[in-house]
């Protein structure tokens, strides 16, 4: 590919996605600095394997790219996760907590919202930012974050159950 | 549909992500069991609860340069390569080359281009059109998601009436209408919405008599089909992916046939 031609491509399909780019690493990396150098490197690595991209949604290509970039980062910078093991026991099982009302929840505010989310563990968060943030199908996520359809489903499931009790637990604690 | 199995299905059900059938299972599973209904209205209201508040990142200030500097750079680092390749191609021969493909290109595939470039020029117009519906806040002219009320509102400010189907029991409600100009004459623009997307119709009559088949293109991100169907020119236009944009054609396809009684 041309070199002019390659940047006006670049350009035009993964340049309009650096929102969505961002807001993924940054909700998965926990800090700014952080997920600013993980887009500039997914968006490196997308600059060089553009040619690879055979046309279709741009958007979930680059969020491929950007939550790979985020995993590899992971790997050369921290010695372990940087989650606590989630331990679900403390935040019990949705079925025994029984269901609070849902006016309850709607008293969560944004500052509290940010903090419970922060709490999940990575393979739940990444899957709620693009199902709940980013709007992406089931597919689209499967497809993103490299995991079979069953898996998608049940790990949304479980993580907007873990949120619920984060939530709750924080309200009632205010 | 028992209890059990409804929760395991309530996510894809709450995420729009089940068949018709299996939606009419869980609606009058939820009707008849109030433990499953207010569990499903905890996780509706924990959903327009991490809707309605500011937790997405924009990307600071500051990024889009940084990112453009990085890739213009990286860019620069590959194309020395380019010239120096074609610094060696010394000779006649190898000049000659070049020319007979250039020679080959202007026989062969102008021509071609010639007609697609008219295609890419109004999917462009399309793609342009749908991105400033969404930007200037001024996606509906009227909306609603009747269509006996989308359709004759188009009465006497178009020169055509406009098909209009309802998709909203197959996961594309209708949200309303405006008009808009393309290729210098005005047209019927439809508004339909997938999940948090929205999807434009465009719709003006064909100047054609046979019917074209699907064409497929994305543009700027944009997936866009066009078609032409009961002499009309389609083109659907979204930020979808490409299946559901597909199906959301198919469905139309299907539904056009028998038009809503005016």
């Amino acid at each position: 590919m041309e070199e002019q031609d390659k940047l006006a491509r670049f350009e035009q399909s993964i340049m309009p996605h650096m929102n969505a780019a961002y807001n993924l690493a940054r909700w998965l990396a926990g800090n700014d600095p952080d997920a600013q150098d993980v887009v500039q490197e997914a968006y490196l690595r997308a600059f060089k394997f553009l040619g690879g991209f055979r046309g279709g949604d741009s958007r979930s290509w680059l969020l491929r790219i950007v939550r790979n970039s985020f995993y590899d980062w992971l790997k050369r910078n921290r010695r372990e996760d940087p989650v606590t093991e989630f331990n679900e026991e403390l935040h019990g099982r949705a079925d025994e907590t029984g269901t609070p009302d849902a006016l309850l929840l709607e008293k969560a505010d944004h500052e509290l919202l940010h903090k419970a989310i922060a709490e999940l563990p990575l393979e739940f968060r990444e899957i709620l930012v693009l199902r709940e943030l980013e709007g992406f199908s089931y597919k689209e996520i499967a497809e993103v974050a490299d995991v079979p359809l069953g898996t998608v489903m049940s790990r949304l499931a479980r993580a907007r159950e873990h949120l619920r009790a984060l939530v709750v637990q924080r309200l009632e604690l205010k | 549909m028992n209890c059990k199995e409804t929760q395991e299905v309530i996510h894809a059900y709450l995420d729009g992500e089940l068949d018709l059938v299996h939606n009419l299972a869980i609606e009058r599973h939820l009707n008849d069991c109030p433990a499953c209904a207010q569990s499903f209205r905890v996780q509706q209201s924990l959903r327009t609860t991490m809707a309605s508040r500011p937790i997405y990142f924009e990307a600071p200030e500051g990024l889009e340069k940084r990112l453009r500097s990085a890739v213009r750079q990286a860019s620069k680092a590959e194309s020395p390569r380019w010239k120096w390749r074609w610094g060696t191609n010394r000779g006649w021969p190898r000049l000659l080359a070049p020319l007979a493909v250039a020679a080959l290109v202007v026989l062969i595939a102008v021509p071609i281009l010639m007609h697609s470039s008219t295609e890419d020029r109004l999917a462009q117009e399309i793609v342009s059109g749908h991105v400033r519906s969404l930007m200037a806040d001024h996606l509906t002219d009227v909306p609603s998601t009747d269509q006996h009320t989308v359709k004759p509102w188009f009465n006497g400010k178009l020169p055509f009436s406009p098909p209009v189907t309802d998709l909203a029991a197959q996961g594309f409600p209708l949200i309303g209408g405006r008009l808009d100009y393309m290729e210098n004459h005005p047209v019927a623009a439809l508004v339909y919405q997938r999940r948090k997307h929205f999807i434009n119709l465009f719709i003006w009559p064909s100047t054609r008599n046979s019917s074209a088949a699907e064409d497929f293109r994305t543009k700027q991100g944009y997936n866009a089909i066009h078609w032409s169907q009961g002499a009309m020119e389609y083109w659907a236009v979204s930020d979808v992916n490409k299946g559901d944009l597909g199906d959301f054609v198919q469905l139309l396809k299907s539904g056009a046939s028998r038009p809503s009684p005016p």
